[in-house]
């Protein structure tokens, strides 16, 4: 009996023991999930109020407050671009755990991630440059995983999951196109104007090699002969 | 679906909707009334579990899809703050052209 009763004892020690784990794991686990909507939350703010900022001065004759009013943002959070691949960084992790159930799937996805950044020079880039090419990044992730998404569950579903896909694909297609556009604009205008010297030199090399004269299209492509 | 009384007999009966009105269909009684009962509410409950499969993926979605479109606002916010700091205007919410430059006297 006595022997029972230690057992038992113990059991029960055990078993709260247990709960008590069980309970500070979930309450960490609540914890953080409250930090995250809260930097969530943050960073949206923050975006909305950049936006609303940005908004107010893209416009073809903007006030000088409002060109000020971005000055002074821009200004008064010196570091916040630098932010953006950690933030970045968090929503990639988020995307990845949620897409990819094996460590080999998402080591591979996260190796071709980070090729896909070197190939866009993202070492040699600005801190600005860094934020898209994070951006182009994710929006390849999400794509590559709504098209995984699109095959798997579009195989004899109703007509309402069918299209949900669709739009959701259709979406992330024009958001990766979006991103590339938007890296491809900066680095665009970026670059200095070439001087009209120098564009019209080029123009008169361009000219002097191609003195030959241009050669006649046959029939088929140019029916009207013109 | 549903038992229905009558001369202290309980019969089962599948309630439809036909062109707006609802149509009574007997099933049956005894043991496979009470077989056609368990299935159908093996079936209900299959539905309500895929169902609820289909919004906790919807969901997922739904919640991916918002934290990579706010980080792509936020990322193209700085750019264009950029842009704009430099002279640059957005034409008709498309192209950006570089303000022309007055010069006066």
């Amino acid at each position: 009996m006595a022997t029972g009763n230690t057992s038992g004892g113990n059991g029960e020690r055990n078993v709260s023991n247990i709960q008590d784990k069980a309970t500070v794991q979930l309450q960490a686990r609540e914890e953080l999930k409250r930090r995250e909507a809260m930097r969530d939350k943050f960073e949206s703010e923050k975006g909305a109020e950049l936006y609303a900022i940005i908004q107010a001065t893209n416009k073809e004759k903007p006030e000088r407050g409002d060109i000020e009013r971005l000055q002074t943002y821009l200004e008064q959070h010196p570091n916040e671009v630098e932010k953006l691949g950690n933030l970045a960084n968090h929503v990639e992790t988020q995307v990845l755990e949620s897409a990819f159930n094996t460590v080999l799937t998402k080591k591979a996805t996260y190796m071709h991630m980070a090729d896909m950044r070197v190939d866009m020079g993202y070492d040699q880039s600005s801190a600005i440059e860094k934020g898209l090419i994070d951006n182009i990044v994710l929006c390849w992730l999400r794509l590559h995983i709504c098209e995984f998404h699109y095959e798997k569950y579009t195989v004899n579903a109703s007509l309402d999951r069918a299209l949900f896909w669709e739009k959701v694909l259709s979406a992330t297609q024009k958001r990766y196109l979006r991103s590339v556009e938007a890296l491809a604009r900066i680095r665009k205008l970026q670059q200095p104007s070439p001087n009209p010297l120098t564009l019209a030199l080029v123009k008169q090399q361009f000219n002097a090699g191609s003195e030959a004269p241009p050669k006649k299209l046959p029939k088929w492509v140019n029916p009207m002969g013109k | 679906m549903a038992w229905e009384s009558r001369r202290n007999k309980s019969y089962y009966y599948r309630k439809r909707k036909v062109g707006g009105k609802v149509v009574s269909e007997y099933i049956g009684t005894g043991f496979a009334a009470l077989l056609a009962e368990q299935v159908n509410e093996r079936v209900k409950a299959e539905a309500e579990q895929k169902r609820r499969e289909w919004q906790a993926i919807r969901d997922e979605q739904q919640r991916l899809d918002k934290m990579v479109n706010d980080f792509g606002q936020l990322a193209t916010a700085y750019a264009d703050a950029v842009l704009l700091l430099n002279g640059y205007r957005q034409h008709k919410r498309g192209e950006w052209r570089k303000k022309r430059e007055q010069h006066t006297g």
